[in-house]
């Protein structure tokens, strides 16, 4: 018994025996041992891990108080100090398919426990946390529960023993969206070349690299009254005031610089630096205005083209820029230019 | 143009009286090499160590790489090292399976070649005889100068050392031959393909006196057609982001070669550059699928890239420029972060091929013997290794780097044994 990897298994109300779908409000709780489908998650752990405890949320409560949910199911994980989290399967169900994701992230960041889940591709819970934790496509059957738990139980076991996991084809997960390297049979330039008479030829071929999808945005409506706007500054070329005091990265950016500008009428390049990976930052460093063109407005400003500069610059460094923080950096400068009432942002890039 | 390159295969290299190749050993006069190379005026002193295969030794900030190379009738690397001239044709002797090393004194520098243990499964320059310069800079001599001036020697010693086997019988003799484009028509049922090859990104430009191209600078380089023999043969040495030998080994070239009159016909190379402005980016993406389409006769063209992710954007040009003009496009293009992807695709863009991640860690066990320095900064939390106060660790040690750290792992001109899947 000792040697085997301690198992606990979440389910919601429905699978844990607690009730249907009006059970759906109720609170978090635990019990000992394995129930429902986590008897056939037993038998196909085998001998290599033990369910110690089964832990489970209403759908609905969890949906409508996850920040709690989730506190009060980690403390139960905490208590039974498991190797692995075992979540699901949810197959189609939404809000048991975001509770499963929830639970397996938290269980991982803040407890460093293994988890893997199972739930339908199409299920929301699956889009928010393929990129952190191992789904297993269950498909949207509950007629595939078996195969579905055997696959659990083989993946979660080499999680726990800290293996490393094979393709998302070989192994059955849902891709992360993670990228790695691994030998390929042909050198690139014949890949290529392979390629591109494939398609000269008309002939199916597949390119290596996906493109990026990216969330449309909507182009706000043009100001109506320049005279009246406060326009706001923005760039991600790397402005930093000289010495760079918030530590902004060149590149590869986590966060963004706030520059005050009020009362600054120029940007002497001895009080700013210009730190990005990506250019050649010499002739921006020697007149940071070519790169944040603050002269220009203050005469626009003075003119009463513009009504006012916005008190802050706010720049970040944009190269090798990862998504997803970018998104979240623009998003944070944004909040703050609304919050202060800005209409009109200018951005240079570089 | 006619190309004969004639290939002595080295099977072992080591410190002799005389500078020469005897039963496929290649000998070298240190001291002789040495005096040679110590003419320069910005180097203090020059060393020069050899590491094997399978040897328990790291060679650490490298530079660049070259094959040995001498040309019978005519300049070797002219306007860089020979005076201005043209390769490309004539015969050309090359030593294969060893390698000139430049070990510049860059503290940044995170490029490595280990000569035994998992880096040798993805370098070539693990199984190669490596003779590795390591010139030291005289006092208050500005590193740039420095740089060009490590970068030169490499051409010198290169040169040298297969000078040194003009009266060594060749072991195969490869011809690369490709009539004028007016009279390279080919079989009509042959796709004709053309190479685009940016040769730099002037994100990072070239010093004054840098020479990359015959010798040029290349600012202000329009794009034109070159002779695909002239990229083997000397007219080209990368100033950053790729290894000199993968322009004397190209890999599109050598394949457009390896197919040509099989199932495509070579329709010739158009280089170019990525400039820095939008306007300089679009021209040259327009002259270069012009030169393409209307000079070569291109159905198709094969582009790489040089740099970092600006010229993303070059690239991307460069393919819908050739599309609209009724050419097939499709792209190399190196991977640099697990979780980012390439940004710049637009969404008609569907022929990519990738030579690999760069930022995919891989560990390397210690050594016994480094080359180049004693210490590695390695901060594998910033792209450009240049935070400060990360303390520097024993280059001896085992370390935990990037892919793209393994010198000629993964070059963007299309040398690689790695693809990528997504995990």
């Amino acid at each position: 018994m000792d040697d085997k990897i301690r198992v606990v298994h979440y389910l919601n109300q429905f699978f844990a025996q607690v009730g249907g779908e009006e059970k759906g409000g109720v609170a978090p709780g635990a019990k000992e041992g394995a129930i429902g489908p986590g008897r056939a998650l037993q038998q196909a752990l085998g001998e290599k891990g033990a369910i110690i405890a089964t832990i489970y949320c209403g759908d609905n409560y969890f949906a409508e108080h996850e920040a709690e949910a989730t506190a009060e199911l980690l403390r139960h994980l905490f208590d039974y100090q498991p190797q692995l989290l075992v979540a699901g399967p949810a197959f189609e169900g939404g809000r048991y398919g975001v509770a499963c994701g929830a639970i397996c992230q938290a269980a991982q960041q803040r407890l460093g426990i293994p988890t893997i889940t199972a739930m339908d591709p199409e299920n929301p819970g699956a889009s928010l946390y393929r990129k952190n934790v191992y789904i297993i496509n269950s498909g949207d059957s509950v007629l595939r529960m078996l195969p579905v738990l055997q696959q659990m139980a083989a993946l979660g076991l080499k999680l726990a023993q800290g293996k490393v996991l094979g393709k998302p084809k070989e192994e059955g997960y849902l891709p992360r969206g993670i990228k790695r390297n691994e030998f390929a049979a042909k050198p690139p330039a014949e890949r290529a070349v392979d390629m591109l008479l494939a398609k000269i030829h008309g002939q199916t071929f597949k390119s290596e690299i996906a493109s990026p999808k990216f969330q449309p945005s909507k182009p706000a409506a043009p100001l109506k009254d320049l005279a009246s706007a406060q326009i706001a500054l923005v760039t991600d070329g790397g402005l930093v005031p000289e010495g760079n005091p918030e530590r902004m990265e060149p590149g590869r950016p986590t966060r963004f610089a706030t520059i005050p500008i009020e009362g600054v009428d120029r940007l002497d390049p001895m009080k700013f630096d210009v730190v990005h990976s990506g250019f050649d930052t010499a002739s921006a460093n020697k007149d940071p205005h070519r790169l944040v063109p603050l002269d220009i407005m203050r005469e626009l400003e003075q003119q009463g083209v513009i009504r006012k500069v916005h008190e802050n610059i706010h720049a970040t460094g944009g190269a090798h820029a990862d998504v997803d923080k970018a998104t979240h950096i623009g998003q944070a400068i944004a909040a703050r230019l609304k919050a202060a009432g800005v209409d009109g942002v200018i951005l240079t890039s570089t | 143009m006619r190309l004969e390159m004639g290939m002595v295969h080295i099977k072992d290299v080591r410190f002799g009286a005389s500078s020469c190749v005897k039963d496929h050993v290649l000998l070298i006069n240190r001291d002789e090499l040495i005096s040679l190379l110590e003419q320069e005026p910005l180097f203090d002193s020059v060393d020069i160590e050899l590491a094997h295969p399978g040897e328990s030794c790291r060679i650490i900030r490298v530079l660049d790489i070259l094959e040995p190379r001498y040309r019978l009738n005519g300049p070797n690397f002219p306007g860089a090292l020979d005076p201005v001239g043209l390769v490309g044709d004539g015969q050309t002797r090359v030593l294969k399976n060893i390698c000139v090393v430049e070990s510049g004194a860059d503290q940044l520098s995170r490029n490595i070649i280990d000569m035994s243990g998992p880096a040798t499964t993805y370098s070539p320059f693990g199984d190669t005889h490596n003779v590795v310069l390591v010139p030291r800079a005289a006092k208050g001599v500005d590193a740039d100068a420095y740089r060009l001036a490590v970068k030169k020697a490499g051409l010198r010693a290169s040169v040298y050392l297969a000078e040194a086997t003009t009266a060594t019988a060749v072991d195969v003799t490869r011809i690369y031959e490709l009539p004028p484009t007016a009279f390279n028509q080919g079989p009509k049922d042959l796709p004709r393909v053309a190479y685009i090859f940016p040769i730099h990104s002037h994100q990072h430009p070239t010093q004054q006196t840098e020479t990359v191209f015959y010798g040029s600078n290349i600012r202000g380089f329009m794009p034109t057609i070159v002779h695909p023999n002239e990229i083997f043969d000397g007219a080209l040495m990368f100033s950053y982001s790729a290894f000199t030998y993968f322009a004397q080994n190209h890999p599109v070239i050598q394949e457009l070669y390896r197919r040509h009159q099989h199932d495509l016909w070579f329709a010739g190379v158009v280089a170019t550059v990525a400039p820095v402005t939008i306007g300089d980016k679009q021209r040259n993406a327009y002259l270069t699928a012009r030169l393409a389409r209307e000079v070569l006769g291109a159905d198709g063209v094969i582009a790489t890239k040089i740099g970092g992710g600006a010229v993303d954007t070059d690239l991307m040009m460069i393919y819908e420029r050739c599309e609209e003009m009724g050419m097939k496009a499709a792209l190399i293009i190196m991977e640099r972060y697990p979780d980012t992807g390439i940004t710049f695709v637009p969404p008609n863009v569907n022929a990519l091929v990738t030579p690999g991640l760069t930022r995919d860690a891989v560990t390397l066990p210690p050594v016994e013997r480094v080359i180049g320095g004693e210490t590695l900064i390695l901060d594998n939390s910033n792209p450009d290794n240049s935070n400060p106060g990360i303390p520097p660790i024993s280059a001896k040690q085992e370390l935990t780097l990037w892919m793209g750290d393994i010198v000629g792992a993964i070059s963007q001109v299309g040398a690689s044994r790695l693809t990528t899947y997504v995990s």
